[in-house]
């Protein structure tokens, strides 16, 4: 059993005539969030995800839409499954 | 306001990816970082383990492990920014089939070439291996002892692997897997300029109009520089982007001019730019006079096969690198017959697209960077292929300055920092010597502090050789270390595999798993792997950078620094050098190889008190900072010689820097005045490899592939790679994200060609070449997309080797084998 919790986050960089037509997109991801963008491009996103080959799928499927031009992983960690208590 | 720790984790990882990004997000988001207590995690910096760009990573361990990492931030190369491989680092270390102990082939406990690997300890298996070395050593001498090693090795790695040969067993048969992936741009630099590694850097990226990809794959093979050039490209609508295969792959998504050759006519399309660079009148007179000469190639030089080859005897001058003067009207006249009409036909390529590609190139005000890879590299002319590309930036003066920068990118690590730096190719000295120089042998001889004559004048066996030699039973007691050479050598059918289970042969290979390699060796070696060591790499930029050890290897592995130094001190001089050498050092009686090599007054005067970190084991083992001493010694081999490198210490402290290092500042273009030192005030450029400090523009014509497509064998193979995995997949595919995301190898094949065969998409199709065949399955759609009459298949996968079917053909001048081209068929299952 492979109890883990994924977070990652990662910058999109898209063609930037067609960004709207990527966030729409890209969010309907599961476990995707989109946190913010820029006009040159560039969105930056959150995946969190139990599954563990979850985060190269979804990073997969964004580098397959037609409009992207690169996406690249910032941050990731993982954590026991349960360790989601509250800390503050 | 209560957080759980997930969101807490989040929080950092958004605020990460905004930072790189340059976006700001709003205060909620950005405000949860400053109240996160991510308590247990200890974070240090590492450059990643994979590719040539030497990205720095973040990584955190907790309890011994590595549990996170981070694209660095304060990282120049990438910016805070990850690939998917390196994002997953935390993970190679740890696959399930990591080796912990040596393991032997026995049988009845005593060693056995056809027994069971069984394990033993290592005071056995260096008991084992010192009998066959001294038995080799003492039947045939020096020439039959020899190792494998790597451009993935840290830099002391691969000195401490010179020292041990070249001024040990006083052998040159040291050549590392770099042979298969930079020698033909070595020996490009060398033709060229007479000094190895490009006088650009990354910087370019930002600073160029126009870029070319000439046989190179960034947007999956370099992702982040590709990252940045993307960038670039967005964010300067004037920006042009050209890429150049013999297939279509995922770079050609951003190429405003993308162009599908036939393979080998690059040749031809790169004398057609310099054609056009003159017939237009574009030619940078004053740059050209001042700065080069006009030289012309012999030709006809033969294919790197075995002299009994009917190739390479039909060749009119095999391995000849010879080069005549030649004046700037004979180089014209050459380079008519590369006229537009003639290269449009012989590359497949459409005229307007060629001449859209030479007219960047030829315009004054256009800054042009050109990028290689393995296209150029692996390649049986690829020492030709460098040549002619520094031949295009030397007429048009589009060199060492921002943005103006032919660019030869790098596979591994440390093929720079490593593999070239320091020496250990067969025929190679540190800091660009070569072992033929009588000059460059009493350098090294007096830094080694050597008797005179100790280091052979003859070139060792280099990678392909050294496969040939041990089939043919010359070459007995071989290591082979941090490569997984029976997955990458061409040709393994024939020469690699015969060669590994010759009985009159000893294997050893040192790894962290047991590769395809290891299963071939007599002898297998646990390894310590990137962070579970300190370690120095050197990346495609000159940037060289450090790292501490910061978690223990498991179980009894080691490093390959541990391994060689150690094995050394099973030798008394006596038994490995000549008595007339010993002779003239006396002082040397009755010492062992690690007293001469390591423990030499130099390698051992670092006190372990100076290493600035919790783990440093092979400080501890020796009881001397091993790692700074080898360092420092190695260093007197550059400094003042165009090859500075700063104070070790001093690279424990920041994001590495660009040799040469002097006075403590790095250089960035490289022959230029003002940036790079060597050059004096007044001389503007100076190409100081160079005796009269000019380059060479090297005239040297289209020559045929060494096998092409026929009747029976009707298509070209192209092999590469792909995102998800690096080179041969030994760490790659333990990471169990990146093995599911590309589990198999495939074959990518136009679809039409799949039709007229019979294929559907998904079909298992047997390849065929003369050496050897493979199964795989058929691709028909995704990220590659070859032309008509071309395959394409990644060797990330030890279960389909495409080695089987590659031909051991190399380019004659530098020996790297040709990857790229060899006939195959196709045979349904």
């Amino acid at each position: 059993m492979n109890e883990e919790y994924h977070i990652s986050s990662a910058v999109v960089m898209c063609n930037p005539d067609r960004i709207t037509e990527v966030i729409d997109q890209i969010s309907g991801l599961s476990g995707l969030e989109v946190h913010g963008f820029n006009p040159e491009g560039k969105i930056v996103i959150s995946i969190e995800s139990e599954m563990r080959n979850n985060i190269v799928n979804t990073l997969e499927d964004i580098g397959k839409l037609e409009a992207v031009l690169s996406s690249n992983l910032v941050f990731h960690q993982f954590e026991p499954a349960n360790a989601n208590e509250e800390v503050s | 306001m209560k957080w759980t720790r997930r969101q807490f984790v989040k929080a950092n990882a958004v605020s990460a990816a905004a930072t790189v990004a340059g976006i700001s997000l709003p205060a909620s988001a950005t405000n949860l970082i400053t109240s996160s207590e991510d308590t247990k995690v200890t974070w240090d910096k590492a450059p990643c383990r994979f590719c040539g760009t030497g990205c720095s990573v973040l990584v955190g361990s907790q309890n011994g492990k590595v549990v996170a990492t981070q694209g660095d931030p304060e990282s120049p190369v990438n910016k805070g920014l990850n690939c998917i491989k390196g994002y997953f680092l935390s993970k190679i270390m740890y696959g399930k089939d990591r080796l912990t102990t040596p393991l032997l082939r026995m049988t009845d406990g005593k060693f056995d070439k056809n027994g069971e690997f069984a394990p033993i300890t290592w005071d056995q298996a260096f008991d084992i291996m010192a009998e066959k070395w001294k038995k080799a050593l003492a039947d045939k001498g020096p020439t039959s002892v020899g190792m494998f090693g790597s451009g993935q090795w840290t830099v002391w790695e691969g000195y401490a692997a010179a020292k041990l040969h070249k001024a040990g067993f006083l052998t040159n048969n040291l050549d590392p897997n770099a042979r298969h992936c930079m020698a033909s741009a070595v020996g490009g630099f060398m033709r060229t300029f007479g000094i190895d590694e490009p006088m650009g850097c990354y910087d370019d990226l930002e600073a160029a109009d126009s870029f070319v990809l000439w046989g190179s794959n960034m947007a999956e093979m370099h992702p982040i520089l590709w990252s940045r050039l993307t960038d670039r490209r967005l964010s300067a609508p004037h920006v042009k982007v050209h890429v150049l295969s013999t297939f279509e792959h995922r770079s050609f998504e951003l190429a405003d001019n993308g162009m599908v050759f036939t393979p080998q006519t690059d040749l031809a399309i790169l004398n057609y730019i310099a054609h056009y660079i003159i017939e237009n009148d574009k030619v940078n007179w004053d740059f050209v006079n001042k700065h080069t000469h006009f030289k012309r190639g012999e030709t006809d030089i033969g294919y790197g096969l075995r002299p009994e080859h009917p190739l390479q005897k039909a060749a009119a001058h095999p391995d000849s690198g010879k080069m005549t003067d030649m004046s700037f009207d004979e180089y014209r006249e050459f380079l008519k017959d590369y006229n537009l009409e003639a290269v449009a036909k012989l590359s497949g390529v459409p005229a307007e697209k060629l001449e859209a590609l030479a007219k960047d190139y030829a315009d004054p005000n256009v800054k042009v960077t050109s990028f290689w890879t393995m296209g150029f590299n692996q390649h049986t002319r690829g020492v030709w292929a460098n040549n002619s590309c520094y031949n295009i930036h030397l007429l048009t003066g589009k060199i060492s300055e921002p943005g103006n920068s032919p660019f030869s990118l790098t596979g591994q690590p440390s093929a720079c920092g490593t593999a070239r730096e320091v020496g250990t190719f067969s025929h190679r000295l540190p800091a660009d010597m070569v072992v033929a120089n009588p000059k460059h042998r009493k350098i090294s001889e007096d830094i080694w502090q050597l008797p005179e004559g100790a280091i052979p004048p003859k070139p060792g066996y280099h990678a392909v050789l050294q496969n040939r030699m041990l089939k043919d039973g010359k070459l007995n007691a071989y290591w082979v270390m941090c490569n997984n050479n029976m997955q990458a050598a061409p040709n393994i059918n024939e020469e690699g595999l015969p060669g590994y289970r010759n009985p009159e042969n000893f294997i050893v290979v040192s790894d962290p798993y047991p590769t395809v390699t290891a299963q071939a060796a007599d002898l297998i070696l646990p390894t310590a792997m990137w962070v579970e060591k300190e370690g120095a790499y050197g990346n495609a930029e000159r940037r060289t950078q450090f790292w501490h050890q910061q978690v223990s290897p498991p179980g009894e592995a080691k490093s390959d620094l541990w391994q060689m130094v150690e094995f050394s001190k099973r030798f008394a001089v006596e038994e490995v050098w000549p008595a007339e050498l010993i002779a003239k050092k006396p002082e040397y009686k009755g010492k062992t190889l690690y007293d001469i090599l390591y423990a030499n007054g130099e390698v051992d005067k670092f006190p372990v008190e100076q290493v600035d970190a919790k783990l440093n084991d092979e400080a501890k083992d020796f009881g001397f900072y091993l790692q700074k001493g080898l360092f420092e010694e190695y260093a007197k081999f550059g400094r003042d010689h165009g090859h500075d490198l700063a104070p070790f210490d001093t690279y424990h402290e920041v994001r590495g820097l660009r040799w040469p290092v002097v006075n403590g500042e790095e250089t960035r273009w490289r022959f230029r005045e003002g940036s790079d030192p060597y050059v004096k005030a007044g001389e503007g450029v100076n190409f100081y490899g160079k005796p009269d400090g000019k380059a060479f523009i090297i005239a040297t014509p289209f020559e045929p592939a060494a096998e092409s497509p026929d009747e029976e064998y009707d298509m070209w193979l192209s092999t590469g790679r792909v995102l998800e995995h690096w080179h041969s997949g030994s760490m790659t595919r333990r990471v169990p994200e990146l093995y599911r995301a590309f589990p198999d190898a495939v074959l990518f094949i136009h679809p039409e060609d799949a039709k007229q065969r019979g294929f559907k998409r998904g079909d298992e199709v047997l390849i065929q070449s003369r050496r050897g065949e493979v199964k795989s399955r058929i691709e028909t759609r995704g990220r590659n997309r070859p032309p008509k009459g071309l395959v394409f298949m990644p060797w990330f996968d030890a279960k389909q080797l495409t080695n089987k079917l590659t031909l051991d053909a190399t380019d004659p001048l530098s020996k790297e084998t040709d990857f790229k081209k060899c006939a195959v068929k196709l045979v349904k299952v």
